[in-house]
């Protein structure tokens, strides 16, 4: 008697949790995404070195804004993976690049979108999981996203 | 797999490749990038979201970059990257897939002296 009620619990116990996965999930998800604050990117244990930002100061329009980069990983490190956010846009990741042959040096130039004026930043992924990164601010006068034109 | 007419892809190699080399390779994807954000002509309803989601790029079948596009990409995404020339030269080669599952491919001949 006392066994089944064991079992019956340890059953409903395994239940249960496979029905938070999903909810928890999907909060981890969300938290990742509220990393992208502005703040949150300022506290980052990163050092401000090796990335170098082209991007101009003023803006005419944010729906379409040259940006270059280019990245220079320390001594002896690879880059693995960077990313551009944009801590302001509704949709802060602009994109997020992995490199599978790793480099120790790399360009790129794109076009971005801009919400509104704010500080772009750069975050790099090296191979022993350090992080390097640059912030650069761009004024916009006429902004993306949000406008219904 | 052939491109679509609706998104053509241009890519260029810029300058003349030298074994050893970077080389810079330039590829223009005409796609609107729709945010989901901006509204249609009726002021009603907002036009849905059509972004490109991947883009894969490889110099002779191995990948030299995989991106992760967002919305803040601007329309007809343009990507301007360094490619080192291999010895023989060889076959650049790009792939996009947008989020209402349409595809295109593009590849280029490093033809080296």
């Amino acid at each position: 008697m006392m066994q089944s009620k064991v079992l019956k619990r340890s059953l409903l116990k395994g239940f249960a949790v496979l029905l938070a996965t999903p909810y928890f999930k999907g909060s981890w998800a969300s938290s990742i995404n509220n990393d992208y604050t502005q703040k949150n990117l300022q506290s980052l244990p990163i050092k401000k070195e090796g990335v170098t930002i082209d991007l101009p100061p003023l803006a005419d329009t944010g729906n379409s804004i040259p940006m270059n980069l280019l990245i220079q990983a320390p001594a002896q490190r690879r880059i693995q993976s960077f990313e551009i956010i944009a801590p302001e846009n509704p949709n802060p990741m602009v994109m997020k690049i992995t490199l599978p042959q790793m480099q120790s040096s790399y360009r790129l130039s794109t076009r971005i979108r801009l919400a509104l004026s704010q500080d772009v930043w750069v975050i790099v992924q090296l191979d022993d999981g350090s992080k390097i990164g640059q912030s650069l601010h761009c004024v916009v006068t006429l902004n993306a996203c949000f406008d219904a034109t | 797999m052939a491109t679509l007419n609706l998104h053509p892809i241009r890519l260029s190699i810029i300058g003349t490749p030298v074994v050893g080399q970077e080389v810079e390779v330039r590829v223009l994807i005409g796609h609107p990038m729709e945010t989901g954000y901006r509204l249609g002509l009726d002021g009603n309803e907002r036009i849905p979201k059509n972004i490109i989601e991947s883009v894969v790029i490889k110099l002779n079948q191995d990948p030299i970059m995989q991106a992760t596009l967002g919305t803040g990409i601007a329309a007809n995404p343009l990507l301007s990257i360094f490619v080192k020339v291999p010895p023989q030269g060889g076959v650049i080669s790009i792939e996009w897939r947008d989020d209402q599952g349409l595809q295109g491919r593009a590849e280029k001949l490093i033809a080296v002296a």
